[in-house]
C-alpha cells in the first residue's frame, strides 16, 4: 500500500483550479502577503505565488485559499526564516 | 449558505491589524485554530473577517507581535439584538406573530379542486364546505379517506379522487370518467311502450313481439313491442307463454308545439365610464371597510374580487382583502324594431331546431309563424318531428293474450 507523500513526508499540497484559484494545505505559515506576491512557508522551503490581485479568501491552520490571477508558482529554499 | 447562516447567527467582525510583523501575527493566529477569511492587504497590515469570539483569543498574539487592531464592521445576530435591545415590544410582537402563524397553520383555510371537466368546481367546493369540511376546520379533524369516499358517493361522474392536505390548503384532485351503468338484471321483463302520441314511421324489433306497425297512430303508453312470447304448436295453438325484456327501436312522427315571445320595449343598462372602487378587509367572517364611496344612484352593479393573504402557495391565512368595484348605470328604455325582434325569435327557433337535430331528431315540418301582437313579437306554431318514441316499461309478466293481438 502506497502511503501519500503529504502523510509520509509532510509534503505541502497545492490544488490549482485554472489560474484563478489555489488551495494550499499542510503549510507552516505565511511569509509575505501582498496583492502581487504571496510566499507560504513549508518546512524549510518557500512556495512563491506570483500574480496580480491576489487575495486570501480564507486562512486557517489546516488550509488556505488564494484567489486572483496566478502567474507563477515556484519553490525555493529559504535560509532566513524568522517565524 | 449554511456557513453564512452560522456566521450570521454567531456574529462576525471585520478588523484591521497593523504594525510591525503582520505575517507573524497571522501565523500565530492560524496555529491556534483561529479562522479568518477575505484577507486583504493594506498599508502596514491586513484587514480580514473573523468570528466574534476570536477577538478575545487574538489579544495575546497582538501583544506578542506588537500589533494594533481596529474593528471596522460588526455583523450578525448578537450585534443586531444588542442594538435593538430597547425595542422589546418589537421583539415581543415578532414572537407573538410567530405563535399566531403556528396556531393558524393548524386549520384549513383554502380548498381547491383540480381535474374537473363536466363538474363545476364551484358546486363541488360549495358541497364540500357545506357538508364536509367548512373553512376553519382543524387539520387533525380532516379525514381524507372519508372525504374521498363521500365525494365519490355524491358525484357519480368521479372515477378517481385524491385529497391532499398541504399547509393550510386542502386540494382535491379528481378525474371524471364514464358513468357507471347499472348492472343489467336479466330477470326483468317488460314491454316497449310509446313515450308520446305519435304515428309510427319505423319499428326495429330486437327482442319481443312487435305489436304496432308502421303508419299506426299510437297514444302515449300504448304497447309497441310486447315482452310476451307465445310458443305455438303444430295446430297453431299457444303451447307456452314466456315473458322477456322487450328491446327495439321505434320511430314516429310527433307534433311539438312551439311558443316564444319577446317584448318590443326593453331596458338597456347604460354604464358610467368610471366605476368606484373600495377595499374591505376581512378576518374570518368579520369585515372592516374603512371607506365606502358615495353612490348616488340605486342602480349599481357590484363586482367583488377576493384576495386571500398567503405565505407561499400552500399557506393561506384566514384574512385578506376584497376589492369591490361599483359601477352605476342608468336604465334606458329602448325599442326593438320589428325586423330585429323577428330576427331574434328566428335565431332562438334555429337554436331549438339545432338542439333537436343534435339529439337525432329529424324536423319534417316547421309551422311556426312570427307576428306582432300587442307590443310583443310572438312565435307560435308547431314542429312535426320524426323522433324515437320507444320507452321501456317493466311488467310483472302476466299479460292476457287478447291485448297483444292487433
Amino acid at each position: 500500500m502506497e502511503i501519500p507523500g503529504d502523510v509520509l513526508y509532510g509534503d505541502v499540497l497545492v490544488r490549482l483550479t485554472g489560474n484563478r484559484e489555489a488551495i494550499i494545505e499542510n503549510y507552516k505559515g505565511i511569509y509575505l502577503y501582498t496583492s502581487d506576491k504571496i510566499i507560504v512557508i513549508w518546512k524549510n522551503r518557500l512556495i512563491e505565488i506570483n500574480g496580480c490581485k491576489l487575495h486570501i479568501e480564507y486562512f486557517s491552520g489546516a488550509d488556505m485559499k488564494i484567489t486572483g490571477t496566478i502567474e507563477t508558482i515556484s519553490y525555493r529554499v529559504s535560509e532566513d526564516l524568522c517565524c | 449558505m449554511l456557513l453564512k447562516l452560522l456566521r450570521y447567527c454567531f456574529g462576525y467582525v471585520k478588523v484591521t491589524v497593523y504594525g510591525f510583523a503582520p505575517e507573524r501575527f497571522m501565523n500565530l493566529i492560524i496555529k491556534n485554530d483561529i479562522i479568518i477569511w477575505n484577507v486583504e492587504t493594506i498599508e502596514q497590515g491586513f484587514s480580514f473577517y473573523t468570528g466574534r469570539r476570536n477577538l478575545l483569543d487574538m489579544k495575546p498574539y497582538l501583544k506578542k507581535t506588537n500589533m494594533k487592531i481596529q474593528i471596522m464592521e460588526k455583523h450578525g445576530l448578537p450585534y443586531f439584538l444588542k442594538s435593538h435591545r430597547k425595542r422589546t415590544p418589537f421583539l415581543v410582537g415578532f414572537i407573538l406573530f410567530g405563535v399566531f402563524l403556528y396556531i393558524v397553520s393548524q386549520f384549513v383555510w383554502e380548498i381547491k379542486v383540480t381535474g374537473e371537466d363536466t363538474l363545476v368546481a364551484e358546486n363541488l367546493l360549495k358541497q364540500i364546505e357545506e357538508k364536509y369540511i367548512p373553512l376553519g376546520t382543524l387539520k387533525s379533524n380532516v379525514d381524507c379517506a372519508k372525504l374521498e369516499e363521500s365525494l365519490r358517493r355524491d358525484f357519480d361522474e368521479i372515477s378517481w379522487i385524491s385529497c391532499e392536505l398541504k399547509g393550510t390548503v386542502l386540494t382535491i384532485h379528481l378525474e371524471e370518467g364514464m358513468l357507471i351503468g347499472e348492472k343489467e338484471d336479466l330477470k326483468i321483463t317488460g314491454d316497449i311502450v310509446a313515450s308520446k302520441d305519435a304515428t309510427i314511421t319505423k319499428i326495429i324489433t330486437r327482442q319481443g313481439t312487435p305489436v304496432a306497425k308502421v303508419r299506426d297512430k299510437v297514444k302515449k303508453g300504448e304497447i309497441l313491442i310486447s315482452g310476451t312470447i307465445y310458443i305455438y304448436d303444430d295446430n297453431n295453438e299457444v303451447m307456452e307463454t314466456d315473458y322477456i325484456k322487450a328491446d327495439g327501436d321505434v320511430y314516429g312522427t310527433t307534433r311539438q308545439s312551439y311558443e316564444d315571445y319577446i317584448d318590443l320595449k326593453y331596458y338597456k343598462k347604460q354604464y358610467e365610464e368610471k366605476g368606484k372602487t373600495y377595499i374591505t378587509f376581512y378576518f374570518m367572517n368579520y369585515c372592516f371597510t374603512p371607506f365606502i364611496p358615495k353612490v348616488e344612484s340605486e342602480n349599481v352593479d357590484t363586482c367583488t374580487q377576493v384576495h386571500k393573504a398567503r405565505i407561499f402557495s400552500n399557506f393561506y391565512l384566514p384574512f385578506g382583502y376584497k376589492t369591490v368595484r361599483c359601477t352605476e348605470y342608468s336604465l334606458q328604455q329602448k325599442q326593438y324594431s320589428d325586423k330585429v325582434a323577428k330576427k331574434i325569435l328566428e335565431e332562438r327557433l334555429d337554436k331549438k331546431i339545432m338542439y333537436f337535430e343534435q339529439k337525432g331528431v329529424e324536423i319534417i315540418e316547421n309551422n311556426v309563424t312570427i307576428e306582432k301582437v300587442d307590443g310583443q313579437m310572438r312565435a307560435t306554431g308547431h314542429l312535426i318531428l320524426n323522433e324515437p318514441v320507444a320507452m321501456f316499461k317493466k311488467t310483472s309478466g302476466n299479460i292476457p293474450m287478447g291485448e297483444t293481438d292487433r
